[in-house]
């Protein structure tokens, strides 16, 4: 019986360290960025509303962020979409004190973020969006 | 040392060089060329003790020197040490990992196909 307890106990913790591996193994090899990251290069302060959209067009995601002059600022993933990889493209809509808007369509995983910048250099449009991926 | 398309349409191997300038701005140009001046279709930069072991920007960067000069490339950055996390095995496979980012290619998840765009494969090199 107690040999019996000792090989039961040894299996489990295989099993336990196998699972444990098996789960915090991706995380440290790649760790999951935040959802997106806005960065205001101006002067000024600025609202932003990003809405997020999945496939099927239904709004996922929709906050308002108040940056003052040169702030940044991460806002993490909802929960699903910290550890789910999905299929198809999710659309980011941003708009810029009430008047401006942009889009951008991207896949969503883990490991991607989505970077918005305003007022970024003469050259860029006030609005530049993209992805980061690890 | 990795092959590149120049702009300039001969296919060459490049060393892949990032500076930084008086301003401590990241500064790069195609080292090919005489005086640096052309500007490459994409780049790949090493620095020390970023969060993760790499990060590609596939849309591209405008203005990589925030000098107001128009120039335009994909971008990708590799850690010489990842503090966020473990380090990958193999340093070579963070280049063409994040490189590959550059070219389209998707990540596989962290699990998957035996590819350097699945993690695991990305780890052990």
């Amino acid at each position: 019986m107690k040999r019996r307890n000792k090989i039961l106990t040894s299996g489990g913790i295989v099993v336990l360290a196998a699972i444990c591996f098996y789960v915090f193994f991706p995380i440290l090899i790649a760790p999951p960025l935040p959802f997106y990251h806005i960065e205001n290069n101006d002067v000024n302060n600025h609202e932003v509303v990003v809405k997020v959209f999945d496939q099927d067009n239904k709004t996922i995601f929709k906050k308002t962020h108040m940056l003052g002059p040169k702030e940044e600022i991460r806002q993490s993933k909802p929960f699903l979409l910290k550890f789910t990889w999905p299929e198809g493209e999710y659309t980011f809509k941003v708009t810029l004190d009430s008047e401006i808007t942009k889009t951008y369509e991207t896949k969503m995983y883990p490991t991607l973020m989505v970077v918005i910048r305003l007022y970024h250099g003469e050259i860029n449009p006030i609005i530049s969006i993209g992805a980061v991926v690890v | 040392m990795m092959a590149e398309e120049s702009v300039y349409g001969n296919r060459h191997a490049v060393v892949i060089r990032g500076y930084r300038d008086s301003y401590e701005l990241f500064y790069a140009r195609d080292p090919n060329t005489y005086g640096c001046s052309n500007v490459m279709d994409w780049y790949s930069r090493w620095a020390h003790d970023l969060h993760h072991n790499g990060m590609a920007y596939p849309d591209g960067m405008w203005d990589l020197n925030g000098d107001g000069v128009v120039d335009f490339a994909l971008y990708c950055v590799n850690s010489d040490k990842a503090t966020g996390g473990l380090d990958w095995l193999n340093h070579d496979s963070i280049v063409q990992h994040e490189v590959s980012h550059l070219f389209d290619a998707p990540d596989h998840g962290y699990y998957g196909p035996d590819c350097i765009m699945t993690y695991r494969d990305a780890y052990w090199g």
